[in-house]
């Protein structure tokens, strides 16, 4: 039987590192750990803020092109991290943008692979802008 | 200050303030659950060690001397159980968040205390190695560590498992910081750099091929550091025939350590660490003679290769840490292969030291170097110059 259990404390500690681990990794704009973190598979999908990466390849060639410098997080308003079971994780945090007054959104989900572990297999990342669209 | 890695043993944390002004004033420090602190019951990574063992009334040496020098414990860490374990997976109090790489293993026997000097929740950490618990986990999770000459550090007040191979060893998240730690507990500052440099080609042949293309710029920058450099074989009889010596004398040995204990309590253990036991329990007499000749051999070989201002350099571990909570068959064979690059420590007690610098897919991998015996001061040079170097 599938283990729903939502967050079993010592899995919410192993995502929660990983989390951070990105982050510090998008911050010094470490290719290699950005990589590592995501599904290297066609299927996997990033929105980032000015690019729509489908595909591994694809995101691979933005991080690698994404110029170096501050990160666009200024201060964390809330991050929510949820695990069902073992093996699957979302992480969604709201975020200041840096200098802007506008709201950041990140989200990711996450799979953990018999033999891979822990992957990112989709993420987007948005702001909320101040012109309403309805 | 959170736990948020799982790094320290469950309950209330200790704490006991070092002497102002030493040396190491302003430093934290951890240490692993073998290690005594006065007024604390000592786990050893099994929740019968305790009930078996009674509280000890003074520090270990080890502890004593990091407080006399100014550091402050911050805590002690979860350990494998009864420090039979080279990943870091403990049955009953889980398995502490690699922090370098959080998905993966943090390695062991000593896996709380590089767990949390790999977090920063504390400067350094005492562990332990017999058959590499401080090198494996300086290597998964990114840190320097060391495993001193074998009788050289008091181990008075930890817990042992096979004499002939225990000692007690450190971790750091930098160099420097490595060296004040070092100079204290080896009683000696950073020596002389060596002058000659062998690169172990059978180690690195051994290594994954991605391990040893991720270590080749820290090899050249050593051989910047050390001038003249050669390739060599360590152990010409065959890595798997040294770890098989070395798998032939620690179990008889921790057996011999812990059958009282076990005979007496019948402790709860998980398997894995049962069988661990009883393979030391039920060693033929042939198997343990031919294992104590090839101990000579290998200590003979380092003999010959490690003369002083000569220092020796392989993969610490041949891949970078395995996934957490992987099936028992298919984490034996890492195992093996671990120990195939560990061996020497225990065999022979020269000193080695990990150095950390590289990585493959994201996860750290470090680069050892290995010094004849009572080097290790001019070890700790190395990883100095190495850091300055990077």
């Amino acid at each position: 039987m599938t283990d729903f259990t939502p967050n079993i404390p010592e899995v919410v500690a192993e995502v929660s590192a990983l989390f951070e681990r990105y982050e510090t990794a998008l911050a010094e704009k470490d290719v290699a750990v950005l990589d590592a973190t995501f599904w290297d598979s066609p299927h996997t999908i990033r929105y980032a803020l000015h690019e729509n990466g489908y595909g591994f390849e694809a995101i691979h060639a933005h991080r690698v092109a994404r110029p170096p410098g501050p990160s666009i997080k200024e201060k964390r308003i809330r991050l929510e991290i949820l695990t069902l079971g073992r093996d699957i994780a979302t992480v969604n945090l709201e975020f200041k943008v840096r200098g802007k007054d506008l709201i950041g959104r990140q989200s990711q989900s996450w799979v953990r692979f018999p033999d891979l572990g822990w992957k990112v297999i989709s993420a987007h990342v948005s702001t909320m802008d101040g012109a309403r669209l309805w | 200050m959170e736990d948020h890695v799982n790094a320290f043993v469950p309950g209330p944390r200790v704490h006991v303030s070092g002497k102002p002004g030493g040396p190491l004033a302003g430093l934290t420090f951890g240490a692993k659950d073998l290690f005594d602190v006065a007024g604390v019951p000592t786990g050893g990574g099994n929740h019968d060690w305790a009930k078996f063992n009674p509280v000890p009334e003074h520090h270990s040496w080890a502890v004593q001397t990091l407080l006399d020098a100014g550091a402050d414990l911050v805590g002690k860490t979860i350990t494998d159980e009864v420090s039979l374990g080279i990943l870091g997976e403990n049955a009953f109090d889980g398995t502490p968040i690699n922090t370098a790489a959080p998905e993966r293993v943090p390695g062991g026997s000593s896996s709380g205390s590089a767990a949390a000097v790999a977090a920063g929740l504390c400067d350094t950490a005492l562990g332990t190695d017999t058959g590499g618990s401080v090198r494996v986990p300086s290597s998964f999770c990114g840190l320097y560590g060391i495993r001193p000459t074998h009788g050289r550090v008091n181990v008075a007040g930890m817990m042992p498992q096979a004499p002939s191979s225990d000692t007690t060893g450190w971790f750091a998240r930098d160099a420097k910081t490595f060296a004040r730690v070092s100079t204290v507990m080896l009683g000696e500052e950073p020596g002389a750099l060596p002058t000659k440099l062998i690169i172990a080609t059978d180690a690195f042949g051994f290594a994954d091929p991605e391990v040893a293309a991720a270590l080749q710029p820290m090899v050249a920058r050593l051989q910047k550091i050390v001038g003249e450099s050669r390739e060599d074989l360590m152990a010409p009889q065959g890595l798997s025939v040294w770890s098989r010596a070395q798998r032939t004398l620690q179990p008889v040995e921790a057996w011999q350590t812990f059958q009282p204990w076990v005979e007496k309590t019948n402790p709860r253990m998980a398997f894995g660490v049962v069988a661990g036991l009883l393979n030391g329990a039920q060693m033929p007499v042939a198997e343990r003679n031919w294992a104590a000749l090839m101990r000579q051999e290998a200590r003979a070989r380092l003999r010959h290769l490690l003369p002083p201002g000569t220092i020796l350099c392989l993969p610490t571990t041949p891949f970078p840490a395995p996934l957490r909570g992987l099936p028992m068959p298919q984490l034996q064979p890492l195992r093996d292969r671990i120990n195939c690059l560990c061996a020497q420590g225990g065999l022979t007690g020269s000193p080695q030291v990990s150095l950390p610098g590289a990585t493959v897919d994201g996860a750290p991998v470090g680069l050892s170097i290995i010094g004849g015996r009572g080097t290790d001061a001019a070890l700790i040079a190395v990883a100095l110059a190495m850091e300055e170097a990077a």
